[in-house]
């Protein structure tokens, strides 16, 4: 696999393919991150598409240590502009999380079949109740795997408050998957 | 039983090494010493008494009355340890009260098991046109820093505050150029309010040049642009050319008719100020002439 550093080399010697395989590579982060903040398949693709879009005008100044980090907080701040201008539309909680995801895909590859499981469905279920802050901080440290001092920058936020935030999320996850299903992780 | 006895017993009454043989006879010793058995005995007595149920409840009461619950010491440090290895005292002390919180320990496993289940919702397939749309998307557009500062200045625009912002720099200059005790044209707002209030015959009478700076204004405007018209398109191709003459034609007798309208319009205000005021007539003669020549220059255009 071509290491980061080559690719984006490339792409910003002019290199259509190399930009092809730097969204190859991430399009499926980018659009789990989208569709977990909107909860919808097709603006979570919009926005994904969006998000490509913005990384491709400042290619300049992408990096590759925190090439990471730099596009999830691109998709991060779209979807929260997005968000922000759609607040007048129905609560989140009105819609059934199952919804998304069957939209999402009219031929489910790995990724749907395995969020067909029964349990995948009901971590997605306490997902769904939880606040907007505890949601964000799983998102970016339990799902995309950034570590607490990327998402202190990433949130503008002492690295304090960040563990202590995601602690507090992490275990509000775990009452609220308990509370559904008292067997889970037995 | 002798005192050496006791001082024996004793000393090893704390080791937890001992061998069998010196083991039955301490458990001897502590059942036939009278002594010993009401010194040592009593907290085996004592600790018999207290099932589990009930030491967890003490506990809980005493834990109530001093420090508190040790739940959330406990919920952060379960935490911590999925994050990396606790030391020894600290997994110790956690392990102590796992073993008597029921609701902390189901934690445990399902902090884990969701450790290793949410990690797989990182990546979700969007269908396979996604990557042509965005090349699509992408190729279309040129990137570069006019690209970069149309995006940007576009940003800043679709932020929310920005209305805010806009909003405070508007009141910034409005006071800049209508309040700053520097501002040539300060006050010019106040005298404007204070003009329109007055009726339109006072202002004529009292102002009687006006009306000549706009008619003037009015010439050198149509002149300016008739004249940068024609620099921008002179050399080019002869059909622009003919366009052009065209619309200016349309152009002069629209200047015509506006000028024939504004003219008459004044007549009709010096007649209504001259039937009020006969001493503003020679005034009246001296705009006629001044709109009669504007007209002529119009038309000689």
């Amino acid at each position: 696999m071509l290491d980061l550093a080559t690719i984006l080399e490339r792409c910003r010697q002019g290199d259509e393919l190399a930009w092809e395989a730097l969204v190859r590579r991430f399009q499926s982060r980018i659009y789990a991150t989208a569709f977990h903040y909107v909860r919808d398949a097709d603006e979570a693709r919009d926005l994904a598409q969006e998000v490509f879009v913005r990384i491709y005008q400042r290619l300049d100044s992408a990096r590759t240590d925190g090439f990471l980090p730099w596009i999830l907080r691109v998709a991060r701040n779209l979807c929260i502009d997005r968000l922000r201008r759609t607040k007048a539309r129905a609560p989140l909680s009105d819609r059934r999380v199952e919804d998304g995801v069957e939209i999402s895909d009219g031929s489910p590859g790995a990724d749907q079949a395995w969020l067909t499981n029964a349990r995948q469905r009901l971590v997605y279920r306490a997902l769904d109740r939880m606040s907007d802050k505890s949601r964000e901080m799983i998102l970016l440290k339990e799902i995309q795997g950034l570590n607490l001092k990327e998402i202190a920058k990433l949130l503008d936020a002492p690295i304090g408050t960040i563990k202590s935030r995601s602690n507090r999320a992490r275990l509000e996850l775990a009452k609220t998957v308990l509370t559904l299903d008292p067997s889970y992780g037995a | 039983m002798s005192e050496t006895n006791c001082t024996w017993f004793e000393e090893r009454l704390a080791r937890d090494d001992l061998p069998e043989a010196e083991r039955r006879a301490v458990e001897a010793h502590l059942s036939s010493c009278e002594r010993c058995g009401e010194l040592y005995g009593l907290p085996d007595s004592l600790s018999a008494t207290l099932t589990a149920p009930v030491a967890m409840e003490m506990t809980r009461t005493i834990l109530d009355r001093t420090s508190g619950s040790s739940c959330s010491r406990a919920e952060s440090r379960i935490c911590e340890s999925l994050d990396r290895d606790p030391d020894p005292v600290n997994r110790e002390l956690l392990e102590l009260h796992l073993r008597s919180c029921e609701a902390c320990a189901r934690l445990v496993p399902a902090l884990q098991r969701l450790s290793l289940d949410l990690p797989h919702f990182a990546t979700l397939s969007p269908d396979p046109f996604f990557v042509d749309d965005v090349k699509a998307v992408t190729s279309a557009r040129p990137r570069g820093w006019p690209t970069r500062l149309h995006a940007g200045w576009k940003h800043w625009l679709m932020r929310p505050r920005a209305s805010w912002e806009l909003g405070y720099v508007g009141a910034m200059l409005l006071w800049l150029v209508f309040g700053a005790p520097i501002s040539p044209v300060r006050g010019a707002h106040t005298r404007a309010i204070e003009a329109l209030k007055q009726p339109v015959e006072s202002i004529a009478r009292t102002d009687v040049g006006w009306t000549d700076d706009v008619l003037a204004t009015a010439q050198r405007t149509w002149q300016a642009t008739r004249g940068i018209g024609r620099e921008s398109l002179r050399g080019w191709g002869t059909d622009l050319k003919q366009r052009y003459r065209a619309s200016e034609a349309t152009a002069r007798r629209l200047g015509s008719r506006s000028l024939e309208i504004g003219t008459e319009s004044i007549h009709r205000a010096l007649d209504l100020l001259s039937a009020e005021a006969p001493s503003s007539a020679p005034e009246k003669q001296d705009r006629n002439s001044i709109v009669n020549e504007g007209e002529d220059d119009a038309s000689n255009e």
